[in-house]
């Protein structure tokens, strides 16, 4: 084949490509040639260009579609720390409730005022607190050892 | 089973602190039994609002109570008495008038337990009074609180 027989065959192959015309061998051979220096004519542009996008249309196509891997993991990850910082901050609210606590019932009333719970408190403490005048154990030991010291006849203490 | 063992004994550590109170007779009067009775005054405070005092737990309970009750109340005190570590205590009448308590400490935690029975002083009206503290305060610091 000579050289413009073979030109004149790769143009009616573009010419055929164009008009749908070419089977899946033929395409092939026509890629083939266009990446070939032969085929590195400025005028095989446009088929080169066509049959480049085509190409990787193709590809997109046969891949399948599926959802990236690390996208999903941060995905489970970022509803986990939402789920532990929703546990944790729960968990320290009820905790908090149980360790500080200030409540009084008054009459069968339940009272949560701290002020007013804190003021029952005080006079809990002033019911509670050793009054002046009210007599401390030496006292009333003192007492009692006058009382017996009284009651002794004088020559039974010598 | 390792994994319940493991839990049971992580509720048994959790629940000693709780115990330090249980462990003298009158909790049962901090049961809850008074909270709907007329006359009767219980308080509760822990945390935050005790910090300032050197306290980590206050129980008091004001109580207009009857000769039954009183003796039964009284009874309490007096049993517990026995494992104080310091009393100072009144009577009057054969019958407790004021009692004030240390316990030997608990978790690290001293423990007084107040009663008086104002009835005795004459005025049938004010009742008996249970006051149950818990906290690193020395006695010197409770008496200062008394004092304020």
């Amino acid at each position: 084949m000579t050289k413009s027989s073979s030109t004149s065959h790769w143009d009616k192959l573009v010419e055929r490509y164009f008009e749908a015309l070419t089977t899946e061998a033929e395409e092939r051979r026509l890629r083939r040639f266009l990446c070939s220096p032969e085929g590195a004519d400025p005028r095989y542009d446009d088929v080169r260009a066509v049959m480049g996008f085509l190409a990787v249309g193709r590809q997109t196509l046969r891949r399948p579609a599926r959802v990236r891997p690390a996208r999903r993991v941060r995905h489970w990850a970022a509803a986990a720390a939402l789920l532990l910082l929703a546990a944790g901050g729960a968990g320290w609210w009820i905790a908090d409730r149980q360790r500080n606590v200030c409540v009084a019932y008054v009459d069968g009333h339940r009272v949560t005022d701290t002020e007013t719970v804190m003021r029952q408190a005080v006079e809990a403490l002033d019911a509670v607190d050793r009054q002046l005048g009210d007599p401390t154990v030496e006292q009333q030991l003192n007492d009692m050892f006058h009382t017996l010291d009284a009651d002794t006849p004088a020559d039974a203490q010598s | 089973m390792k994994r319940h063992l493991i839990l049971l004994a992580l509720l048994a550590v959790l629940t000693v602190p709780a115990c330090a109170q249980n462990g003298l007779a009158v909790a049962q009067l901090f049961d809850g039994r008074y909270k709907d009775r007329a006359g009767a005054t219980e308080v509760l405070v822990k945390g935050r609002q005790l910090k300032a005092y050197d306290l980590t737990l206050f129980r008091s309970l004001t109580l207009r109570a009857t000769d039954a009750e009183t003796r039964r109340i009284e009874q309490l005190v007096r049993t517990d008495a026995r494992h104080a570590a310091d009393k100072e205590t009144a009577v009057r009448g054969g019958r407790l008038y004021y009692g004030f308590y240390r316990f030997p400490p608990a978790d690290g935690r001293q423990r007084y337990l107040f009663y008086r029975n104002n009835a005795l002083a004459g005025d049938a009206s004010a009742g008996l009074t249970v006051v149950y503290l818990e906290g690193s305060a020395t006695p010197d610091q409770l008496k200062q609180m008394f004092q304020k």
